[in-house]
């Protein structure tokens, strides 16, 4: 089989495709309900903007798919055109050049309007500054759910009172919500959301777990689709259903030492964001019996255990316990452990110029990882959406050199 | 005492016995922290830890990096702690908001800071010593405000090399010595007589991150432009708020911290435009350059837009990449030049 025929191996990520393909498609049909529709940035508290019956719409992660078909080269340059310089993030130039495109020409026509945005400063600066230019293209009103910035010099630890300026901005945004829709927010759907979005991060920690197996039954190339739901939609039903039969599935294949790849020799974590213009080179190591079997971007910006019985304050933890937040320092041990849990041969780091929350401290994780534990790792110059960035022939024997060095 | 970014209270480190010194990096060639960061991350951040990591900071015995911004200044700050430590260091976080949770947020964290200092020094930073380095940095401010007033007419004999000399000197040499020489040189200007108001320079307003290359200043001033007004973080928003001295002196020296002209890490850009247009009003500025700092999020999203409601307000612009250093000294002396003449034509029109 050609890693394109087996571009899923999993009976149930066609479930995940049919939830995505739901989703576009149902923004659509409540814009014509009248049913408010909000553009929030990658890492807004979804499960409130769920809870307030208003429907949250990506438009990260419409680039990314945009990037995944192979258009996204275009758009950028357009948002250039405009006076956007090449170093904002790819999402962002992605998501502006579309605006004059007719929307027939964009997959599942194109994104509805925004009737309110959300973003915040959990993340980057990015999304911050980012909702400012829609602000003022759509002129509709924004909500932007500020944060403290953590971790300062190796102190993981969340303050109460950084806590409680969080929640402060979580109701903020409820708010806001309730605002729009002129109605009170419903504490039993909120509650109920919170419950819904803490069992599919159990789940979806589950089936991070069964990949520490070997063989490891499922690459990171498969994962970083199904992980559209915990961006999107947590806080809903369907994203549990389909993380159980994920979780039932890879269950499976473990009990039976089933592998993604059949002869399984060497194994490494992808570190950052994958080329979303590319992932067939994440696939491309399976020929030489190596897997990708863990990546930090689905494991640490969306989705977490929410402590249900205080559930502001647990809601509040999840949501600022993300990568970002994290010292060079923390980062490095949670490798050091993830190497040994998961049985890695190496990391590649993905040495995204779009994205430096995730980039600017590989350099320093490459060296220390080595020098401590003797993982070695690699740097890949690229670029998550924009294939400008990325050399795919370079990239290629810089990996295929790699994969010899660890001996595939 | 490093002072990292202009959100750093400068009048604690004077009370508590330091000399305030701020940190702007430097137009010498990075080498050595491309180690640590990779290229795409600006080159203000860059070369601070480039000249950390040659020693060039070896004479600090502390910093301060506030606030905790971007996601290029923490992994700055914790590389600088473990690659070129300096004996006590700290980090401020500001939120991004201007509402009162967030105002309580940063009155604690600027609590935690002075209590880091105190414990480190072992000495208590009195309310009296903060009232006296109050005055001392309001009479520097002050100060600072009757200069660009008194140079709006007296251009010819006071260039914007000049002036941002002036301005950048007030961040690192010790300030009482630095208060008596803006003294005498408002003296010696008042003196003067105005200029003439026919075939001045062209006025300008300068917009963008830090400006420590004098050369694109000469260059303005050698094509008939003249910087009049700015709202850069080594110009006026450095300088241009006091603190209130009726309040208590650390709530004060906290208050102004919070309330000066907002950093565009937390505005929206109309914020940023009002101050640019405020600022215009009192330099009598024709037209703006906008300085984009290569890699700096807020400036590179925000600088566009910017840029299409001046032009619709009908003011002549124009937009320039930097990197800390001028790069292509001639290239910009072109469309410099080109803009000013332009700009001139449009005026006469
Ligand atoms: S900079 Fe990174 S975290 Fe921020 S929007 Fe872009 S990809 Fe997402």
């Amino acid at each position: 089989m050609t890693t394109q025929e087996r571009k899923r191996t999993l009976r149930s990520s066609y479930m995940g495709r049919e939830i995505f393909k739901n989703y576009w498609a149902e923004a659509h049909a409540c814009k014509e309900q009248g049913r408010p529709v909000a553009w929030c940035s990658g890492n807004v508290p979804v499960e409130l903007v769920h809870a307030n019956g208003v429907y949250p719409l990506y438009p990260e992660s419409y680039s990314a798919m945009i990037a995944a078909q192979k258009m996204a080269r275009e758009k950028c340059e357009r948002a250039e055109g405009w006076g956007y310089s090449m170093d904002t993030c790819s999402y962002f130039r992605v998501s502006l050049g579309m605006e004059d495109d007719d929307p027939k020409t964009l997959p599942f026509g194109g994104l509805p309007r925004p009737d309110i945005l959300i973003t915040t400063r959990l993340i980057c600066m990015t999304q911050y500054k980012w909702w400012q230019v829609l602000s003022d293209m759509w002129d509709v009103p924004i909500y932007v759910v500020d944060a403290p910035y953590l971790g300062l010099g190796g102190q993981a630890q969340i303050q109460r009172h950084q806590e409680d300026y969080f929640i402060d901005q979580l109701k903020g945004l409820v708010a806001f919500l309730e605002e729009h829709t002129g109605k009170r927010m419903d504490q039993d759907r909120f509650l109920e959301a919170l419950a819904l979005s803490d069992r599919a991060a159990e789940l979806w920690y589950e089936i991070m777990g069964l990949r520490k197996s070997r063989p490891c039954p499922v690459a990171t190339r498969e994962m970083v689709g199904n992980v559209f739901p915990l961006v999107t939609l947590l806080g809903t039903r369907p994203t549990v259903d389909f993380f159980q039969a994920l979780r039932d599935e890879i269950k499976e294949m473990v009990e039976s030492g089933q592998g993604a790849v059949p002869d399984e020799r060497i194994r490494l974590a992808l570190d950052n964001i994958p080329p979303w213009h590319d992932l067939a080179f994440l696939s491309s190591v399976e020929e030489r019996g190596a897997i990708f079997a863990i990546e930090n971007y689905t494991c640490y910006a969306w989705g977490g255990r929410i402590d249900l019985s205080d559930p502001w304050r647990g809601y509040a933890r999840k949501c600022l316990d993300t990568w970002p937040a994290y010292s060079i320092e923390e980062r490095i041990q949670i490798y050091i452990r993830q190497a040994q849990e998961y049985h890695l041969d190496g990391y590649v780091f993905h040495a995204n110029r779009s994205c430096k929350p995730l980039s600017t401290a590989q350099q320093e994780m490459q060296r220390v990882l080595l020098e401590r534990v003797g993982v070695p790792g690699l740097l890949l110059e690229g670029d998550h959406a924009d294939p400008r960035g990325f050399s795919p022939a370079h990239a290629q024997s810089q990996l295929e050199a790699f994969l010899e060095m660890l001996g595939a | 005492m490093g002072v990292f970014w202009d959100y750093v209270p400068e009048e604690l480190i004077h009370a508590a016995g330091f000399l305030p010194y701020r940190i702007m990096g430097s137009t010498e060639n990075i080498s050595e922290a491309d180690r640590y960061m990779p290229t795409y991350v600006c080159a203000l951040m860059r070369s601070a830890l480039d000249q950390a990591v040659k020693g060039r900071y070896a004479f600090l015995d502390g910093l301060i990096v506030a606030p905790m911004w971007c996601e290029a200044m923490k992994p700055l700050y914790e590389l600088w702690r473990k690659h070129a430590p300096v004996p006590w260091m700290e980090a401020l976080d500001l939120p991004g908001t201007t509402e009162p949770s967030g105002r309580s947020y940063f009155f604690r964290e600027m609590d935690r800071l002075k209590g880091s200092l105190e414990a480190w020094t072992g000495r208590e930073i009195t309310p009296e010593a903060l009232a006296d380095s109050i005055k001392v940095y309001n009479e520097g401010r002050v100060l600072l405000k009757r200069l660009f007033h008194l140079r709006q007419g007296r251009l010819s004999c006071f260039s914007s090399v000049d002036w941002a000399q002036v301005v950048l000197s007030s961040m690192v040499m010790p300030k009482e010595e630095h208060n008596r020489r803006l003294a005498e040189l408002a003296k010696a200007l008042e003196e003067l007589p105005e200029d003439e108001q026919e075939n001045g320079p062209l006025r300008l307003h300068l917009t963008g991150t830090i400006v420590v290359d004098l050369s694109l200043l000469r260059i303005i001033d050698e094509v008939g432009g003249a910087v009049t007004s700015d709202d850069l973080y080594t110009g006026v928003r450095w300088y241009w708020d006091l603190v209130e001295e009726g309040l208590p002196p650390f709530e004060g020296i906290v208050q102004r911290c919070w309330a000066k002209l907002p950093c565009s890490a937390r505005s929206m850009p109309n914020v940023r435009l009002g101050q640019i247009l405020d600022m215009m009003k009192l330099g009598r500025s024709q037209g703006i350059i906008f300085l984009t700092e290569k890699h700096c999020d807020p400036h590179t999203f925000e600088d566009p837009l910017l840029k299409s409601w001046v032009e619709k307000k009908g003011i002549p612009s124009l937009q320039l990449d930097t990197e800390l250093a001028l790069r292509g000294a001639g290239q910009v002396r072109t469309r410099i030049q080109t803009f000013v003449e332009m700009a001139r034509m449009g005026e006469e029109k």
